[in-house]
């Protein structure tokens, strides 16, 4: 089998005479860099290609929604229009149209699509933690971790780690704590009879 | 709830050059590899579905080698303190760390990068970022790839 490949470090492509093996070590002719691959059966498969939408033949064929010269050949499983081969998108063995793709996404609602997300529990955390030294500071710290803390105590956490609350509570307790300390002080400050 | 996504087990940590505030990771899905980029306050993700999956490209780098000589120099530095008066209680307390550093380099093996080619992309892995780790990752995306063609789960759209 002769394998067709890419270094990753020059970007040279190259071809090898690999036998039957799945696994071999070669190296690249563009910066002599050793290299060992290990091939999957994707490697001697053909790339997919999409189907291309039929026209309608016949007035009792179904149109797709968005084409409606276009046969349609699918329903989509997000809003149940009926799609063409050409808005029928493959995502994780369901068939969705462009449209639900675009509001899945928008609304974060496909996490498949999702390709980053913002830790507010650690970040409400860090602001508190922060408040507690930065004495005057605190003043925009500790209120700042408490709003972000409610503001985003509904949100997705990590896509990894699932949602965990337990970081918005301590956030919490600390930047309260930490406010109720600084007005104490102040307080004191202020109403002490002074001499 | 479930968890989704599993870190795929002994094959370790890794970071992207010298970002050192930057963690990387990869997780197992029901039906792709996710690579995690986690800086503290945000997460970024790549997927790589098993199906697409051409091959895995191993370069080997000399890592091992420049870590072995940057911990040997240290340690030698510290040594060579020594003769100018500097008492042994403190050489073995600067100079421990980075021989420990210097023996679990010389034990973990040779380093390396990773790769995995699909059609339309080569993506590099953050880890195994040794040698001796590329086998787990091996066996680990040939027990996948045939169960990936299974239809993945996917949460309904609103």
């Amino acid at each position: 089998m002769t394998s067709a490949l890419e270094c990753p470090k020059c970007k040279t492509a190259f071809k090898v005479d690999s036998g039957d093996a799945e696994e071999f070590s070669s190296k690249c002719p563009g910066c002599a860099a050793d290299l060992e691959t290990f091939l999957f059966p994707a490697f001697t498969r053909q790339r997919e290609v999409g189907a291309a939408a039929a026209a309608i033949l016949d007035t009792t064929d179904a149109s797709c929604f968005y084409h409606p010269q276009k046969q349609a050949a699918r329903i989509c499983d997000g809003c149940g229009r009926m799609i063409c081969e050409l808005c029928s998108i493959d995502l994780s063995g369901r068939h969705l149209c462009p449209a639900c793709i675009s509001s899945g996404k928008k609304k974060g609602k496909i996490t498949t699509l999702e390709n980053n997300r913002t830790r507010w529990d650690s970040i409400a955390l860090s602001l508190a933690i922060f408040g507690i030294f930065l004495s005057v500071a605190a003043i925009i710290l500790s209120p700042a971790a408490i709003y972000i803390a409610i503001r985003h105590w509904n949100d997705s956490g990590s896509l990894v780690t699932g949602r965990s609350k337990g970081k918005f509570v301590v956030a919490v307790v600390i930047a309260t704590v930490t406010l109720v300390f600084y007005a104490g002080i102040v307080a004191v400050l202020i109403f002490l009879p002074h001499k | 709830m479930a968890k989704t996504y599993h870190p795929i087990p002994k094959i370790g940590t890794g970071r992207f050059g010298f970002q050192v505030a930057i963690r990387s990771r990869l997780y197992a899905g029901p039906d792709h590899l996710l690579i995690v980029q986690n800086t503290g306050y945000t997460e970024e993700y790549k997927r790589i579905f098993y199906k697409d999956i051409r091959y895995l490209m191993v370069m080997e780098t000399y890592g091992q080698t420049r870590q072995g000589m940057a911990s040997g120099a240290i340690i030698l530095l510290i040594l060579f303190c020594h003769l100018f008066g500097l008492p042994w209680l403190a050489v073995g307390l600067m100079g421990v760390p980075f021989l420990i550093w210097f023996i679990a380099n010389m034990l973990l093996g040779s380093m390396c990068r990773c790769y995995l080619n699909t059609h339309v992309q080569t993506v590099q892995l953050p880890a195994p970022r040794r040698m001796k780790k590329v086998p787990v990752l091996r066996a680990f995306l040939l027990s996948q790839i045939p169960s990936s063609r299974l239809a993945g789960t996917e949460q309904p759209v609103a």
